[in-house]
């Protein structure tokens, strides 16, 4: 196989001249004061004509709009007195959102944040070596959980990328009140906040609709919304649909050859062939996410209900061994168990959302307040072109309740004192329905996880004291008890299921955790230009229902659980402890007084982990399973301890700004993390690779246009117990130019401009084609390749 | 005088099996396909044939299937035999059935491979894998070409469409001796017997809402398989590929001249037996 990508040292190379670029500039900016206060001078004289003429404020920022600003501010005033809370503005979502319809991949570009590859819209995020579940994901406040045993729910789904109108990203050393459970820092994704009208305006009405199309894998989608509001009700509404056939590679010549892809012309029944340069089991469609909101606003208080809706017909996973898609039992089948049949029309993931938030200002403080309910129904089934004569309906329902309430207290001009307490209850079942002539699937239903529950309380306490302009320290501790059980298991049949279903069954299911969060932080601000953070944390997080209940070791159903897309099978472990991180991280940011002209920040961190949950090889599934180095194997979850470190680094420069011209301005990004299992000295699974993104980005008037390099190392660095497959290094070259004015914003964009072609480092295993269901079906070795060159077009209109 | 006859005698005797030898046999025959799925079981035809060496001929092939999506998880032991320790289901093939046009040439000699493939059938006719799209309906190129579909699909009910049809190919070498065959393939590496890497099962038997074991479809339409990937671009539904062959003489069925001359080698050892007795 011929990969036309960047060599590995080319790419390492530029990788390092760019370090050096930035290490530079940051040098040169933080001992060269006089120098800078000159440039900035100099700046600021080439800036004042242009301030009119810069792109203005997005119209809806600027109307006459009394946005609930003491309340927010107070809100969040802890959250924003820490860089390493990176948010990503309005502005910044909206230039990505021709890109993508994966809310997730909304992070990509964010200093540490990463994205493991799934569904077309199900990424799932990753900071600083730390994914999914061990990060604490949010959509407006809610903590929401995902029911799959594929995790093909990333919370991230259930909010569209058209509807995010803020994401905060809080690394490692997370406050405690945003949240326990979790081991690497809080995402909290943010759809628009209310509006109202001003004072001595009747109404404010707004709308806005939008387009999208993406060359590659034809995707394309439309969102709709508006808000009716008064001084104190706001009426919104905001629907996104979306949809996309199979996406493409470059080139051909990644698949491994022969007659598993089963799709030979003229002998596949029917099932549509998947052309060689394409990803089977990419395509998704009839995504369509609703959200209904009501607010009301009385003087210093805000309540809210959120009413949300996200459905899907089908969404394929090329690295899972199933898809979303609906299955029926077939109606004209008299066999019991009955024959099924895949329903593309058929939603096969509903997913319900009832949030109720109170915001309110008092003169001791101020209260947050919110409970929410979420109903999940999930049925998996596989998407005709991996193998159309083969099916495996699989169903899976889950309940949250969830909620907090939170104090924050004025104590003194100095002191805030956060008291506070969160809590999750969650019901899920995991089942998988007999199917006619399943020898291996005949014929009772199949009790994956039998009334799995998981609930969770949480107690806080949080003190945040600004000693003097230059000192402000924050110090927080929680308490979690994590509550989990699940009923008994059962096969499809007494034969092969029983015995480990026997074992599962005579052991006790209830789990109790205990666990102590813990953070410190502090924040020493030098002078308008130099701000220093250093923080320490102990994060706990207990184990996933799916990491702790699924109970066979019968290959197929092994296979079907599995959350990292790495094509092997997991077998869960009761006795798993909770997984507890110690992370020490530190950050220096330098910039100029107003961060317009130019800004260094550097974060350095380093996570140990105890009882790190990993994964050892099936001790009763053959000599083979226990020893192979080029195949799929079954594993089993288990705690071993864990290192990862790292260093994000960003930069940006104001190049110049002209009258005419407008400006430039150069923008850098570069991520490193390190990961390894301690236990046994292997590297931990899916580990970013040393990568950087640059940009130079050209502003006039509405007009922004960027040009971005993309450059990732080679993954060399695989975990030997999964069998993880490394990838080459690679470039690629981005453009997009976006114009913005007070009713629209038009984006355009080429990605992978040179139509290059690379494997994703976090892509996982190609198994979207042929039978899915077994070790051997789909040829091991193959990684998820990423797309092709992508011309993308989007318009959206306000009014 | 006594030494001279012991020679002959057993020289006698040697040529008259060697004779023997060179002529029709019944072998056992023990066939594996590795199916890493459902380990400890394994896919395993036990069975016998008949064979001559001159022909190349297998005839008589008839045996037992197991079923590895059976059972428990135990293994087969040779030592106990079938069901000794192992509760897997097998199933019976007895219908070696005669050639018919080239696409239903079920045993043939493959001189390339050394050896002849020869192919036995739970039904009277060969008709497995459906031929909706084409295709023999049995081969198991043909099999992995349909990704292992019943015959009759898309039709329902399934159990009465399928024919619950189910075979093993097996590989018999032109070098068998009396002193049997082993083989081995290693599917990881594709090095071994490249004739037992032709080697195929396939399984399409049903009891529907049995409530026991019912192991021969595998997940809706598809049945279980095992082929090399290295000959047919594919493994079997469940992963299974050739892995081992083993085959014994059972007994050896001489021809009438090479009786006569292993009689009189008999006799000239006993005679020579007795005059060592007599001279004592
Ligand atoms: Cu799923």
């Amino acid at each position: 196989m011929n990969i036309p990508v960047l060599s590995t040292t080319r790419s390492r190379k530029l990788l390092a001249k760019s370090v050096a670029t930035l290490l530079a500039l940051a040098a040169f900016e933080a001992s060269a004061q006089e120098i800078k206060i000159t440039d900035q001078k100099t700046a600021d004289s080439l800036q004042t004509p242009e301030i009119e003429t810069q792109p203005s404020q997005p119209e809806s920022e600027i109307t006459n709009v009394l946005a609930l600003d003491p309340i927010d501010i107070k809100a969040s005033r802890i959250k924003d007195s820490f860089s390493e809370t990176s948010n990503l503005s309005k502005q910044d979502i909206a230039a990505k959102r021709s890109k993508t319809s994966d809310t997730t991949e909304l992070l990509q570009g964010v200093p540490g944040a990463s994205v493991y590859s799934a569904g077309g819209i199900s990424g799932l995020p990753v900071m600083h070596g730390l994914a999914d579940d061990r990060l604490h994901v949010q959509v407006d406040g809610m903590s929401l959980m995902q029911a799959c045993p594929n995790h093909m729910n990333s919370v991230l789904s259930y909010i569209a990328p058209t509807s995010v109108d803020k994401i905060e990203v809080s690394a490692g050393i997370s406050p405690v009140s945003l949240g326990g459970d979790n081991l690497g820092g809080t995402i909290d994704v943010k759809s628009k906040a209310p509006e109202f009208a001003k004072d001595g305006e009747k109404f404010l009405v707004k709308g806005d609709a939008g387009y999208f199309h993406r060359s590659n894998g034809n995707a394309r989608g439309k969102n709709f919304g508006f808000t009716l509001a008064g001084e104190y009700v706001n009426l919104t509404y905001a629907e996104t649909s979306s949809e996309s056939d199979n996406y493409w590679a470059a080139t051909g010549g990644w698949k491994k050859p022969g007659a598993w892809k089963a799709n030979k012309v003229g002998v596949s029944l029917g099932a549509p062939v998947v052309a060689e340069r394409d990803v089977g089991a990419s395509e998704y469609g009839g995504a369509l996410n609703r959200d209904l909101g009501l607010s009301f606003r009385f003087s210093e208080h805000l309540f809210r209900i959120n009413l949300s809706r996200q459905q899907l017909d089908y969404e394929g996973f090329p690295n899972q061994r199933m898809d979303m898609i609906a299955s029926i039992p077939n109606p004209t089948d008299t066999d019991f168990p009955p024959s099924y049949i895949v329903d593309r029309s058929k939603p096969s993931n509903v997913n319900t959302l009832v949030n109720f938030s109170y915001k309110g200002q008092y003169d001791w403080g101020s209260l947050d307040a919110r409970v929410f309910h979420q109903d999940l129904r999930h049925h998996m089934d596989m998407i005709q072109e991996r193998n159309y004569g083969m099916y495996m309906p699989m169903d899976t329902k889950a309940t949250t309740v969830g909620g907090m309430l939170k104090a924050s207290i004025d104590l003194s001009e100095r002191d805030t004192l956060k008291l506070g307490s969160d809590f999750q209850s969650y019901r899920m079942g995991d089942w998988w329905p007999p199917i006619a002539g399943g020898g291996s699937m005949c014929c009772n239903d199949f009790w994956n996880i039998r009334d799995g529950k998981r609930d969770r309380v949480g107690l806080f306490a949080e003190w945040e004291a600004r000693w003097n302009p230059k000192w402000l320290t924050i110090a927080g501790i929680r308490n979690d008890v994590v509550r989990m059980d699940a009923g008994p298991a059962q096969g499809y049949s007494n034969s092969s299921y029983k015995k480990d279903a026997d074992i599962f069954n005579a052991q006790k299911h209830l789990r109790i955790d205990h666990n102590v969060d813990w953070t410190m932080l502090t924040r020493y601000t030098h002078d308008a230009n130099q701000t220093y953070e250093a923080g320490f944390a102990r994060k706990t997080r207990s184990p996933n229902v799916h990491e702790r209940f699924p109970w066979s070791t019968f290959a197929m159903a092994a296979l079907m659980n599995n959350f990292v897309g790495d094509g092997n099978g997991y077998v869960g472990n009761l006795d798993l402890k909770p997984e507890v991180a110690h992370t020490f991280s530190g950050t220096i940011d330098w910039h100029d007084a107003d961060k317009e002209i130019w800004g260094v920040k550097a974060t350095g961190y380093v996570t140990i982990v105890d009882n790190f949950i990993d994964a050892q090889r099936c001790i009763t599934c053959g000599a083979t399973n226990k020893k192979t180095k080029n195949a799929y194997v079954i594993l089993q979850y288990i705690n071993h301890s864990a290192q990862l470190y790292g260093v994000d680094l960003s930069g940006h420069r104001l190049l110049g700004r002209f009258d005419d011209f407008g400006s430039f301005t150069g923008n850098g990004v570069i991520n490193y993390v390190m990961g390894k299992n301690t236990t046994t000295g292997d590297n931990l699974y899916h580990i970013m690779p040393l990568n950087g993104r640059f940009s130079l980005a050209h502003r006039l008037g509405g007009w922004t246009t960027t040009a971005e390099i993309q450059t990732v190392a080679a993954k060399t660095h695989v975990s030997q117990v999964r069998n993880e497959v490394p990838t080459p290094g690679y470039s690629l070259l981005n453009l997009s130019s976006s114009y913005e004015f007070k009713y629209a914003r038009l984006d355009v964009g080429v990605d992978n401009v040179l139509n290059k072609f690379y494997l994703l480092p976090l892509g996982g295993a190609y198994v979207g084609q042929g039978n899915s269901m077994t070790t051997g079906g789909v040829p091991y070795g193959m990684v998820l390749p990423g797309r092709g060159r992508s011309i993308n077009v989007a318009v959206n209109v306000r009014f | 005088m006594k030494k001279t006859l012991l020679v002959s005698g057993v020289l006698a005797l040697i040529a008259g099996i060697q004779t023997a030898q060179a002529a029709v046999g019944t072998y056992n025959i023990t066939t594996t396909w590795y199916e890493p799925d459902t380990q400890p079981r394994d896919s395993i035809f036990i069975g016998s044939f008949t064979f001559d060496d001159v022909t190349h001929s297998v005839t008589n092939l008839q045996g037992l299937l197991s079923e590895s999506m059976s059972g428990d998880q135990v293994a087969y032991n040779p030592a106990t035999g079938i069901n000794g320790t192992d509760n897997m289901n097998w199933v019976s093939l007895t219908n070696q059935l005669a050639n018919g046009d080239a696409t239903h040439t079920y045993t043939w000699h493959d001189a390339t491979l050394g050896g002849t493939l020869a192919t036995v059938f739970k039904n009277t006719n060969s008709l497995t894998f459906t031929t909706l799209t084409g295709g023999d309906g049995w081969s198991p190129q043909a099999g992995v070409d349909v990704g292992g579909v019943y015959a009759g699909y898309p039709k329902k009910p399934q159990a009465t469409v399928n024919p619950q049809n189910a075979y093993a190919m097996i590989f018999v070498p032109d070098n068998l001796t009396a002193a049997g065959s082993t083989l081995s393939w290693d599917e990881a590496t594709g090095s071994g017997s490249l004739g037992l890497a032709h080697t195929a099962y396939a399984d399409f038997l049903e009891l529907v809402g049995s409530g026991g074991y019912d192991a021969g479809g595998m997940m809706g339409a598809v049945g279980m398989t095992a082929t090399s990937a290295w000959v047919y671009g594919a493994v079997g539904t469940m992963s299974g590929v050739p892995f081992s062959q083993v085959i014994t003489a059972a007994a050896v069925v001489p021809e009438p001249e090479s009786y006569a001359l292993m009689l009189a080698g008999l006799g000239l050892l006993g005679l020579a037996s007795r005059r060592q007795r007599k001279s004592c």
